[in-house]
């Protein structure tokens, strides 16, 4: 059978899902394994378009037949036929309901993967709808008490939102992903995690956010005694003392090289901005604090 | 070893006369089958490996006539690895058609994997050529289910003889893209400085030091850890003796480097390669003064 025209096999699979005088109700389970015989002729064929609405088809059917575990696998199909013929939006369609179909019967490991394999199919051309995908997979994942697995989505969309330039999104995403690994006790990505957010406020040359930054997470005892914790004390020292040669050399260090590298593309091409405005600034408080008058 | 054989014959003989005979609905094929598969266990044990093949390709004609067409290709893959032993031509032609049979009926991961074994099987004679053929096939089916491990482990293979084949530029193209999907994950990015040494040992065969320049900064734009490794320095110094033609600067880097991290047969092919070129070069320079 599979070896047969794969167009034949969906002209009969369409004709046994219409209704007509002679046919009261569709016959989903035939036509669905005329469909399913369909798109791997299709597909074998490189004829990605006909595999696609083959897919499409079979994933309704087995809806049909009360099979959402298949369906959604038909579903992912489909959408990784769609990727192929780089038609972004139903890439994006197909991986959500891919992903509702998983988690209606309870799954939410594959509902996750789905959205994420969506995402970085969408992170060039796409990247504010992969960046939704990535943050709804994550979620579901938070939602089921699967932080560990989140980890690299976390990564991942923290290095979407860095290619768009949105650097207060991307460290708060990382500030995310710190909480994630706080709560499964994954002490070495949570302190990474943080000092990826302070480099990208430095590289954001918001001095003051990654100060705070730094503050804030030093309230956690992992963090304060880390090496991640020292690296970022003398950077920002460096920053205060408006010392570049020193934030060079810092941002040349082994720690940072052992973040991620989006990360230490940034922290190579640090300082961003005038780091001498920030010891100005410094000198004139202290002169404001002695001053009685 | 004589009573498995004899026991096997016993078994064909019987599955022949099943098939020569009449049967109800298909059932004779069913019984054929069983004997077929007893025969062919006999044969492999008797280590009579052309009669397991043969007597394996007859089961695989009972299943397609059950229309089985998932235990038809199992039978075509036992009996290719049967003929391995003995008839390599044979053996791919068997996994061929077994590789149809799975695209058929969709399983095309399988696929994929014993397109990667005729591979192989063309890798151990030495016939690089469709070697490459096939390891490309089965990364392109690996992809499409996207099985980017085994992808990856095809492409490196494709990548590899490639540039053996002088192919330099397609090498590139893929050690690059696969240090490229290495960077995002955790536990493959400390390879990706390996990635990239094979990368730029085909930029340097390509003999066109501009680009070889611009490659080197392109991966460290790429991976900014790079520059600080010694593989970036090899390339960079190698890069620097084929400017300068200077043969003997370029022996002391790659002994240097070889001396801490043994080179690789492959590598020293291609290296041996782009010493070749720089000592032409040097001669030519020699007959012109």
């Amino acid at each position: 059978m599979a070896a047969s025209d794969p167009n034949k096999l969906m002209a009969k699979a369409d004709k046994q899902t219409r209704l007509s005088l002679t046919r009261w109700s569709a016959d989903w389970k035939s036509a669905t394994v005329l469909y399913e015989q369909a798109a791997n002729g299709f597909r074998v064929a490189k004829d990605y378009e006909n595999a696609k609405i083959a897919y499409e088809k079979a994933s309704k059917g087995q809806e049909m037949l009360s099979s959402p575990w298949d369906a959604a696998k038909h579903m992912e199909s489909a959408a990784a036929l769609a990727k192929d013929l780089r038609h972004w939006q139903e890439v994006v369609d197909f991986y959500r309901r891919a992903s509702e179909l998983y988690m209606e019967c309870g799954r939410p490991q594959p509902a996750s993967d789905a959205l994420a394999k969506g995402a970085r199919a969408l992170e060039d051309s796409m990247s504010e709808e992969a960046i939704q995908l990535y943050t709804d997979a994550c979620t579901i994942l938070e939602d089921d008490g699967r932080e560990q697995m989140a980890f690299d989505l976390y990564r991942a969309a923290t290095n979407v939102y860095i290619k768009l330039e949105k650097y207060t999104d991307a460290a708060s995403f990382m500030l995310r992903l710190g909480l994630a690994a706080d709560k499964c006790n994954a002490t070495n990505s949570q302190c990474k995690a943080y000092l990826n957010a302070i480099v990208i406020y430095l590289y954001a040359h918001d001095f003051i956010q990654a100060e705070k930054c730094y503050n804030d997470c030093s309230q956690i005892d992992a963090f304060l005694r880390s090496d991640q914790n020292r690296c970022a004390s003398k950077l920002l020292a460096a920053y205060r003392d408006g010392d570049v040669e020193e934030i060079k050399r810092i941002a040349q260090s082994s720690v940072i090289s052992h973040l991620d590298h989006v990360i230490v593309k940034l922290a190579r091409k640090l300082p961003t901005g005038d780091v001498s405005a920030l010891k100005a600034e410094d000198e004139e408080e202290a002169l404001d604090e002695n001053d009685l008058t | 070893m004589a009573d498995q054989l004899s026991k096997g014959e016993e078994f064909e003989k019987k599955a022949e006369k099943k098939l020569s005979g009449w049967g109800l609905f298909g059932s004779k094929y069913e019984d054929a089958a069983d004997l077929f598969d007893k025969a062919a266990n006999c044969f492999k044990l008797a280590k009579s490996w052309d009669k397991a093949g043969a007597t394996y390709l007859k089961l695989a004609s009972c299943h397609l006539k059950l229309e089985s067409k998932h235990e038809a290709a199992q039978a075509h893959v036992d009996a290719a690895h049967c003929y391995k032993k003995t008839n390599i031509n044979e053996s791919v032609s068997c996994l061929d058609r077994a590789v149809n049979l799975f695209c058929d009926i969709g399983r095309l991961s399988m696929a994929a994997r014993y397109l990667k074994e005729i591979a192989e099987l063309y890798e151990g004679e030495q016939n690089i050529e469709q070697a490459l053929v096939y390891y490309e096939k089965s990364a392109d089916f690996f992809q499409n289910e996207e099985v980017t491990t085994s992808a990856n482990q095809c492409k490196q293979k494709v990548a590899q003889f490639a540039a053996q084949l002088e192919q330099y530029q397609k090498s590139i193209d893929i050690y690059e893209e696969i240090a490229r999907q290495s960077l995002n994950n955790n536990l493959l990015k400390y390879g990706v400085k390996g990635h990239l040494l094979n990368a730029g040992i085909c930029q340097l065969c390509k003999e066109d030091v501009v680009a070889i320049t611009n490659a080197l900064e392109r991966y460290q734009e790429l991976d900014p850890t790079f520059s600080g490794t010694r593989e970036y320095r090899l390339l960079a110094d190698i890069a620097a003796a084929i400017d300068e033609e200077d043969v003997a600067k370029f022996t002391d880097v790659v002994k240097e480097f070889d001396s801490m991290t043994p080179l690789d047969s492959w590598k020293t092919t291609l290296l041996l390669r782009v010493k070749e070129k720089l000592k032409a070069k040097e001669l030519e320079e020699d007959d012109l003064t």
